[in-house]
């Protein structure tokens, strides 16, 4: 437990983080010190996002930025891991971070897809827990001679590039729309 | 389960056949699942893992695959024993190395593999011999399927799957493929393949993942992205990525055949004349001339034993394997002596 740094006397309930230039300060104070300095306990985003410690029920509210700090660290309410946790190991402490952390971690996922901004909405395009691959036999078919087509042009056996050729034409106007339909359908 | 067991088998990466396994050793599919509500296994508050540890191996021994799998604790076990493990790729580094409540589970062919606490709760790979990614995603999927019935993932629809690193979030899917590439270490034209595959967003890693070296000149190529894609969509990437690498590496054998045949078979028989007369040997060293003999083999510049056979050295000459072949602990030294014994056994006059 931290001793208010003001008063020396009260146990600290505030505990602000400050990180400029990779060094980390900390700040531990009492609630009457912390007021005194004009800290506006009402305003605080999320008291026990504040304080780090858990919070009795989920809050639904977004983690807005705390304040207080200059450079705010972020607290996960759920696990009370912190960004700068996340920031020195590389590693989240539970699956609410994404949710805790997501006005950092969006942009860093993002970028990892693409080179070009992208706009809000969903990124993940994969499977669902509890459905089916989205894997569709068709698709997987058509990129299977795709592949073999050009396998068949760098070893320039054109006979058999020619008989991919027409395969893949039969399946493409096989394909078409209704494939595109059970996709849409799959995701929704 | 006693380890000893595994040593009387070759591992499904181990058989030297499917498509392309003249230069496409292994495929591996992996898929990083976490439970909700629980922490991840890296944050420093451990009291979840027993807890994860026991949910998953309910759920796991209930699938339809679940019972013909051994499940093994790894916390208590003796270091080597874990190291076995990770030396057949059946757990990583960071599992065998690692602390507290963790397990893998594994099939007998040694072809799928789930451990659980690594850096997620879940990881379940798929490895198959050979260029086959297909096939392996097929596989871990169905186990996929199998499991979300029975256990709540950490799911979000922005996110996909959540995982530990960001980097793995969305499909939580990770495909690699070992190639042996010695014809482009040899041409110098190995360079230019990392570039090509780092600009797919692609990365390129050693022998035993993330971090390690490229021992034999044997390279794990996997993709980055795990977001934002289809399975599929990796899947396919993947596949003709890794087939434009083979048919660069097809093409620097058939020159090395063509215009430096002269180089290429001193360099496979003085691996031949190390490896069978040689009293001190690294496993590095191991690796490179055995790399050496596979090249000479597939290529037909030698036929002295199957691929599976040579494969099987490549194994059984890892620091542990070796150990326990030996049946006691060794140190460097000692270890490189038994190990240029062993080899010198093992390519003996029977094979010559």
């Amino acid at each position: 437990m931290y001793i208010c740094q003001i008063c020396k006397k009260n146990p600290a309930t505030i505990h602000l983080t400050d990180i400029h230039n990779n060094v980390k300060k900390e700040v531990h104070l009492c609630a009457g010190c912390a007021a005194e300095k004009g800290f506006n306990m009402q305003s605080a985003a999320s008291l026990p996002q504040l304080l780090g410690i858990k919070a009795k029920k989920q809050s639904t509210e977004e983690p807005r930025p705390n304040r207080f700090a200059p450079e705010e660290d972020i607290i996960c309410p759920k696990c009370g891991y912190r960004w700068s946790d996340f920031k020195n190991k590389g590693r989240l402490g539970c699956s609410e971070d994404y949710h805790a952390f997501r006005e950092k971690l969006r942009p860093l996922i993002a970028n990892q897809l693409s080179a070009t901004p992208i706009g809000p909405g969903p990124l993940h395009r994969g499977k669902y827990p509890g459905k089916k691959s989205s894997v569709d036999p068709v698709t997987r078919e058509i990129r299977n001679l795709e592949l073999d087509l050009r396998r068949a042009v760098d070893e320039e056996r054109y006979e058999d590039a020619a008989r991919i050729k027409s395969e893949l034409r039969e399946l493409r106007g096989y394909a078409g729309t209704p494939a595109k339909a059970a996709d849409k359908t799959e995701l929704n | 389960m006693k380890i000893d067991d595994c040593l009387h088998r070759d591992g499904e990466w181990l058989k030297g056949a499917g498509p392309h396994c003249a230069i496409a050793v292994s495929t591996r599919v992996r898929l990083a699942r976490n439970l909700a509500r629980r922490r991840f296994p890296t944050h420093p508050d451990h009291s979840d893992r027993r807890k994860v540890l026991d949910e998953i191996k309910d759920a796991f021994e209930k699938t339809p695959s679940g019972p013909a799998f051994t499940w093994y604790e790894l916390d208590g076990q003796m270091p080597i024993d874990r190291r076995i493990l990770m030396e057949r790729h059946l757990i990583s580094r960071e599992l065998a190395e690692g602390s507290g409540p963790r397990a893998v589970a594994f099939d007998e062919p040694e072809s799928v593999a789930v451990m659980a606490n690594e850096e997620d709760h879940l990881r379940m790979q798929c490895l198959r011999s050979g260029l086959r990614l297909r096939e392996a995603f097929d596989c871990v999927n169905q186990l996929d399927d199998d499991l979300s019935g029975r256990l709540a993932y950490a799911f979000d629809p922005v996110y996909g799957y959540l995982t530990s690193c960001p980097t793995n979030v969305g499909t939580g899917l990770r495909v690699s493929v070992m190639l042996h590439l010695p014809a482009l270490v040899m041409t110098q034209h190995i360079e230019k393949v990392f570039r090509a595959v780092y600009e797919m967003r692609m990365a390129v890693r050693g022998f035993y993942g993330e971090g390690t070296e490229a021992y034999g000149e044997l390279y794990q190529i996997s993709n980055q992205v795990t977001c934002g894609r289809t399975e599929e969509d990796i899947l396919a990437d993947m596949e003709a990525t890794i087939q434009s690498v083979i048919l660069y590496e097809e093409k620097a054998r058939r020159e090395l055949a063509g215009n430096a045949k002269n180089r290429l078979e001193d360099r496979i028989w003085r691996s031949w004349g190390a490896l069978k007369n040689a009293r001190l040997m690294s496993s590095e060293e191991a690796m490179r001339h055995l790399s050496s003999l596979r090249l000479g083999l597939v290529m037909g510049m030698m036929n002295k034993f199957e691929l599976r056979d040579l494969q099987r050295l490549f194994l059984l000459s890892q620091p542990a394997h070796l150990q326990r072949i030996k049946g006691r602990e060794l140190d460097s030294d000692a270890r490189d002596a038994e190990r240029a014994e062993f080899l010198r056994k093992r390519l003996g006059p029977e094979a010559n």
